[in-house]
């Protein structure tokens, strides 16, 4: 049997944090969720996840910067990530510079996330 | 120097309050999406009901959002510092998100949505999310004065242009020149006149001028349909 894959969710906002868990609750994943992107960062530290879905405007560190954080790193150089925000794609500098990355605009549907999860986790 | 400040100011103001209105309503179609099979549930007297309430409720947010992005846009357009960005966009696309964003209230009304996109149509440059929004303004205005058919959206090139059209079978428009013009004002100078066209038509005008563009109605009078066009640069 193959091990479930393990995602991180750093978002900061608790009503979005209870969507993701209704939306993934039975959908065989292992969900780790953090609350801003410090505390992103010390997940990040203390294990490698299959894939890491990032909001954007946080606190700081935010999302775009936990991203570059995450390059910079050799263990999660190669690790998708889902950018998740309120305003379009394009809006991001960052994601154009950064090349490609999945990207999911709220309001979402648990079908969307499903697709963007499966899309990113089968790139690796 | 003074410019660049008042400049940024503002495009922080529009986007700090685009986020700050966006998010709660985002958690609310969130919400209702994601219990959208037990409102929608049959089997109880009052399903009937509850599908009526759900169809209103992610209604009035679609209104809601969509009067929302034009005050956002007339606020940030009016500002004489406020510049526009410059994205490549890449209408096929941008018309795609549209008719998926609309897609739920045609059904509802059971109008077919099509679109209809000649190859080869360059991008254009321009600010995208301004341009979206006035797809959507034209989409929402077509759906909202169609009762049945269809509303199609076109897209061709025009060298040096590209033209976009959301063409529908509805109510349609007088033939009368002037007042067909007066759509793309926000208000009649006439207090006592009841109806008015909303800001929605007089926004798309706003953004498709400040792209060098035009955008004009056309119909062949009431109840024969309608389409809206604008224009471009390549």
């Amino acid at each position: 049997m193959n091990k479930a894959k393990e995602i991180l969710i750093v978002e900061d906002d608790k009503d979005m944090q209870g969507f993701y868990k209704e939306m993934l609750k039975e959908e065989g994943y292992n969900l780790t969720l953090a609350s801003n992107g410090k505390e992103g960062i010390e997940r990040i530290k203390k294990k490698r996840f299959d894939l890491v879905i990032l909001d954007i405007i946080m606190e700081e560190p935010t999302g775009d910067r936990l991203f570059a954080l995450l390059r910079k790193s050799p263990m999660y150089k190669e690790v998708p990530v889902i950018f998740v925000s309120v305003f379009k794609k394009d809006t991001y500098v960052c994601t154009k510079a950064l090349g490609h990355v999945s990207y999911l605009e709220k309001p979402f549907t648990k079908e969307d996330l499903l697709e963007e999860i499966r899309k990113s986790i089968g790139q690796c | 120097m003074a410019r660049n400040k008042t400049s940024g100011l503002s495009e922080s103001l529009v986007r700090y309050l685009s986020h700050e209105l966006k998010s709660p309503l985002a958690k609310m179609e969130m919400s209702l999406r994601l219990y959208e099979k037990a409102f929608k549930a049959n089997g109880s007297k009052d399903a009937q009901k509850r599908m009526e309430v759900y169809d209103t409720l992610i209604g009035s947010i679609h209104r809601l959002k969509h009067n929302m992005q034009n005050a956002l846009d007339l606020f940030s357009l009016s500002s004489c510092h406020t510049e526009l960005k410059k994205d490549s966009v890449i209408l096929g696309e941008l018309v795609s998100c549209a008719i998926k964003e609309v897609r739920g209230e045609a059904e509802r009304k059971g109008i077919k949505l099509v679109s209809s996109l000649s190859k080869d149509i360059p991008t254009v440059p321009g600010d995208s999310q301004k341009i979206y929004n006035v797809l959507i303004n034209l989409l929402d205005n077509a759906l909202k004065f169609t009762d049945k058919g269809r509303v199609r959206v076109s897209v061709r090139t025009l060298p040096p242009r590209v033209e976009v059209s959301v063409s529908d079978t509805g109510i349609g428009l007088d033939t009368d020149n002037e007042r067909i013009s007066r759509l793309f004002e926000p208000f009649t100078e006439n207090a006592e006149e009841i109806t008015h066209p909303g800001l929605g038509l007089f926004v798309c005008k706003s953004i498709i001028e400040r792209h060098g563009g035009e955008i004009w109605a056309e119909s062949k009078g009431q109840n024969k349909g309608a389409t809206i066009r604008f224009t471009l640069p390549a």
